[in-house]
């Protein structure tokens, strides 16, 4: 038998290509840094949360020898179903990034200046727990602020505790979902977000909801989507100044002036309301002050259908908002006609003048179709039966301190309140209004300084005189702290995950270490443990566990004894759970609480399938027991702002977050920065949107660099040509940063937020993103060099 | 005899990137630079091709994704001259990098540019060679790569099922993007197997191929969406 050469080439190719999978045989005589020795190649997957977002996805980590090298997701996790977005797929970027800090680290020489020394924990610990009972001891124990986003339920309990019990109201915390809790407040007088049934919805009108991308349920909205657009049953109307990929994914995209979707949504309202397209059985029998109604005074007041038919005039919307009359009767009559049908805002729309009142409206739409805790519209999670913690025990200093006002002046010295805007906050501690506060703990991730008010942030910061971050990167903020104590990343460490309530069903994921702590880091919880241990009684003791980890698992037990739904299982499993469980049974899977914990940990977590329909109190929490159209009925002044003369600067900036990207915090994903550009060609570098009608005005040409500049500052970026953005608005994307690891010289910040101005929602006091005004004008150069 | 194929639903693609990223992960492919991007050698084996058609306000965009179209009859391994690429028997197209010399006639020849060559050493900071999938040889600098159909989790699956004495089955192998695609776009398998999704799939009379007058023959499917026809 005679062997031809191109034969034998395909024979050793063959070989070749299966050696890889001995231990990278080839590698080793292609480049020797890569392994010192032959791995042993002991493989396990790990099942846990990803944290990358507040979502929650279930993933396992693939970890050979220690090291974790691949993500996938966990296929019975109910929330992603086994897939994981980009944002996961790059998480282990963050794991092994080169820029984290590595170890505990003290400042030296000037506040301002970026020189620490580095410390042991001991040391570290020593210094924070003498200063908080130096601070407690002279009674001064609430002028120390705890500021962080959300994170997972226990770590807030954690933080709550301790701060309880050490005596301060201040936890400041961030969330860019604040309007639209409000608005549901206004509305239902619930202090939460409600879930959209995209499974069940056959319309979705969406006011620049970036539903499938930016949503802490995106997940699941792309695997509905998925199904649903292959099957040809859902229509979406995305209503947005720009195309965004939500935009581009829709039926129709429907382009609207900034700030004007509030309007678009009072139009709509208005043609079901002349048309008597809404729903009067629910009207009747869930709403208040639809139809004209008596106040406590005795006076007649105008119900909503009247404010309506009497003040709204459909083709001065058309005019303000944009949007051809023609559409805009369209959309309304479509909308109520095909049921069911939803309206979505989401966080964007916080961050214009009239924020609220846009949400409110568009809220508004639900109400007038009936869609509220109704399939294929608005429910409302039943949370996870959690087990509790033991009652605190304060004594008389926790009690004096808890008892002071909050220094962010929000009312009520709840801990569990969110943050209007951290503004307010700033202003307080410059003027030491009502107090001075002489500590801050700045947890991970948890302020972004390239803000316009970052000015007053930054002074603020100077103004405290001890300051701990548990940051693990080093950025603007934590440049400030005292101390740093970095926090390990989620592969490394003990944690449990809720969904967000934007997702129907509730779901716990058990988050577990892949991987030993790298470095120095120690997990934030534990160190907050050690803390409160350090700092001894009356503190510690209400503090009786060794770890976080014995904390998160007592609570887990609650999950068992709560009798609801069961760990993770096959999709079948899981509806005929539902099934039973909406007719009142439940099935034990487990005989006991070891059994439970076991298959908790194994499968990776907890979920309640079912959902119950029709708990009035608990979908409307207002004094009536009715959706209110009271709050809607005070706005005043529907018109957008905008800062900058129209005449010298003639175009309305539209900043958005990309895709996967809503809280900026992608920067050390250097695989999720290259891709996040990818509609435009471009990776790393940034770029601002022009409508080819204004490019060709402007003589302007596509990968030109310009400056763009406003009243407060101007940044210089790539032009891309768009046909998806509106003539007279320009857009640029947030969080993108040209900062690749391990190259510190090559760090290149562009930051768009130094062109708004200081406006804000005239209600939440939000900043506004969309409200300023900007020219474009050349620079000079190309874009490719 | 197997011949693995991949069917690819457009309608379904909301060109989240999860793909191209899962893809980089798995195939020790290297994050680029500002510079590289600049000089247009990025390496993506899986990218995603965005096509804007219309005018303002009338804009419409199509998003396609594209690994390797593995070619029943590919022209990339025509015109190698040392065998460093060849079309294996499961239907595969597969890259030998230590063979390859570097000479670019593959990644010239290939209809679908979807050859990649490395003109420069690959380069992890030390921190993130932690990272690396150790089923995946790294590429030298002077080598063409592309994708393999994540071709070693095919020969794990293989001895797998050997260790376990049974027969592959065709769930026990899915390439990196399939697996999480989070719309269910991707969709991979056997085509010769009649029963398969991937083959009823390509049969459908939506499933169109990329320049398919060449006679490359690829075994990638797209599936129209709506109107388009490609």
């Amino acid at each position: 038998m005679s062997l031809k050469r191109r034969d034998f080439l395909k024979i050793a190719g063959g070989i070749s290509l299966s050696l890889p999978l001995y231990n990278c045989a080839l590698d080793k005589l292609s480049d020797s840094t890569q392994q010192n020795s032959w791995l042993s190649g002991i493989e396990s997957w790990i099942p846990t949360v990803c944290q990358a977002c507040p979502g929650g996805c279930g993933i396992f980590v693939r970890v050979v020898d220690d090291r974790a090298v691949k993500i996938e997701g966990n296929p019975i996790h109910p929330l992603n179903r086994g897939r994981v977005c980009p944002r996961g797929q790059a998480g282990l970027q963050v794991l092994y990034s080169p820029e984290r800090i590595k170890s505990p680290m003290k400042k030296v020489g000037r506040r301002d200046s970026r020189k620490w020394e580095i410390i042991n924990w001991e040391e570290a610990i020593n210094a924070v727990s003498s200063r908080l009972l130096e601070l407690r001891n002279s009674e001064k124990s609430h002028t120390i602020a705890f500021m962080g986003q959300n994170s997972s339920h226990t770590t807030e309990d954690l933080i709550t505790r301790f701060l309880k019990v050490y005596g301060t109201p201040n936890y400041i915390k961030l969330d860019d979902w604040t309007t639209l809790k409000k608005a549901y407040h206004l509305t239902q007088g619930i202090h939460d977000l409600l879930a959209l049934d995209l499974e069940n919805s056959k319309y979705v009108l969406s006011f620049g909801a970036d539903f499938l991308t930016n949503w802490p349920t995106s997940m699941e909205n792309q695997r509905i989507y998925g199904e649903k657009r292959s099957k040809r049953n859902i229509k979406i109307v995305q209503a947005e100044p720009r195309f965004s990929l939500c935009a581009s994914r829709a039926d129709k995209w429907i382009p609207i002036n900034p700030g004007t979707e509030g309007l678009l949504a009072i139009g709509i309202a208005s043609v079901i309301v002349k048309e008597k397209l809404y729903n009067e059985r629910y009207l009747d029998r869930f709403a208040l002050q639809f139809e004209d109604w008596i106040d406590d005074r005795g006076i007649k007041q105008k119900g909503f259908k009247s404010a309506i038919l009497g003040e709204v005039r459909l083709d001065h919307i058309s005019d303000v908002t944009g949007v051809p009359l023609r559409t805009i009767i369209e959309v309304a009559k479509e909308f109520s006609s095909t049921q069911p049908a939803v309206a979505v805002a989401d966080y964007n729309l916080s961050f214009q003048t009239k924020g609220l009142f846009s949400v409110l409206a568009i809220h508004s739409l639900n109400a007038l179709i009936g869609n509220i805790d109704s399939p294929g519209g608005l429910l409302r999670q039943r949370r996870a039966p959690l087990g509790d913690m033991p009652p605190v025990k304060l004594d008389k200093r926790a009690e004096r301190g808890m008892s002071q006002p909050r220094i962010d002046g929000v009312s009520g010295n709840e801990l569990t309140s969110h943050t209007d805007g951290i503004e307010k906050f700033c202003e307080n501690i410059l003027n030491k209004d009502p107090y001075e506060i002489n500590c801050l703990f700045l947890s991970n991730n948890s302020l972004n300084l390239s803000s316009p008010i970052s000015k007053k942030v930054k002074e603020a910061l100077k103004n405290i005189p001890f300051i701990v971050s548990f940051s693990s990167f080093l950025d603007d903020a934590n440049s400030f702290a005292d101390i740093i104590l970095p926090d390990s990343s989620f592969f490394e460490k003990w944690q449990e995950s809720q969904v967000s309530p934007m997702s129907k069903i509730p779901i716990v994921g058990i988050c577990q270490p892949a991987v030993k702590p790298l470095y120095q880091s120690k997990p934030f919880d534990d160190v907050i443990l050690t803390l409160a241990k350090k700092m001894g009684s009356p503190i510690s003791q209400n503090f009786p566990w060794s770890s976080f980890k014995e904390l998160l698992l007592d609570r887990l037990k609650g999950l068992f004894e709560a009798k609801r739904g069961s760990v993770f299982t096959s999709p079948p499993e899981e509806e005929q759970l539902r099934l039973l469980e909406e007719r009142g049974w439940w099935v034990p899977q487990h005989a006991s609480s070891e059994a439970f914990m076991k298959g908790l940990l194994e499968k990776g977590g907890w979920q309640d399938p079912s959902y119950h329909f029709n708990e009035r109190s608990y979908i409307y929490q207002t004094p009536s027991r009715k959706f209110e159209f009271f709050s809607l009925l005070k706005t005043q002044e529907i018109h957008p702002e905008f800062s900058g003369d129209e005449n010298e600067y003639p175009f309305i900036l539209y900043l958005y977050d990309l895709p996967f990207n809503s809280d900026f915090n992608g920067v050390n994903m250097p695989w999720h920065q290259e891709t996040i550009g990818f509609r435009f060609n471009l990776g790393w570098h940034t770029w601002v949107e022009i409508n080819p009608e204004t490019a060709k005005k402007l003589n302007i040409q596509d990968k030109e660099l310009v400056w763009v500049e406003s009243p407060y500052g101007k940044i210089k970026v790539i032009v891309k040509i768009f046909s998806g953005i509106i003539p007279h608005v320009v857009s640029i994307p947030l969080g993108k940063e040209e900062d690749v690891p391990g190259q510190k010289n090559a760090r290149k910040i562009i930051d768009p937020l130094v062109l708004i101005g200081e406006t804000h929602d005239v209600q939440t006091g939000v900043l506004s993103r969309q409200s300023t005004r900007v020219k474009i004008y050349k620079s000079g150069r190309s874009g490719n060099k | 005899m197997t011949r693995w194929g991949m069917v690819i639903d457009l309608d379904r693609c909301t060109g989240c990137q999860a793909c191209v990223v899962a893809c980089k992960a798995e195939n020790n492919v290297p994050f680029s630079t500002p510079e590289l991007e600049v000089r247009n050698r990025v390496i993506s084996w899986m990218s995603v091709l965005t096509i804007v058609e219309g005018e303002f306000p009338e804009i419409k965009e199509r998003f396609l994704p594209r690994p390797c179209m593995h070619c029943e009859n590919p022209p990339c391994v025509k015109v190698c001259p040392v065998g460093a690429t060849y079309l294996n028997p499961e239907g595969i197209v597969a890259q030998v990098y230590t063979r390859c010399i570097g000479c670019r006639y593959c990644t010239n020849n290939c209809p679908y540019t979807l050859k990649y060559f490395n003109y420069f050493k690959p380069q992890w900071p030390k921190e993130m060679k932690n990272y690396l999938n150790p089923d995946v040889s790294r590429r030298q600098v002077g080598v063409v790569e592309k994708c393999t159909f994540c071709h070693h989790r095919l020969q794990k699956a293989k001895e797998k099922a050997r260790v376990e004495k049974r027969k592959l089955r065709e769930e026990d192998y899915i390439p990196a993007c399939v697996q999480t695609c989070p719309t269910n776009a991707l969709t991979f398998g056997d085509l010769d197997n009649p029963r398969s999704n991937v083959s009823r799939l390509a049969k459908s009379s939506r499933a169109f191929r990329l320049l398919e007058e060449l006679g490359t023959e690829p075994k990638v499917y797209y599936l129209t969406e709506g109107e388009w026809h490609g």
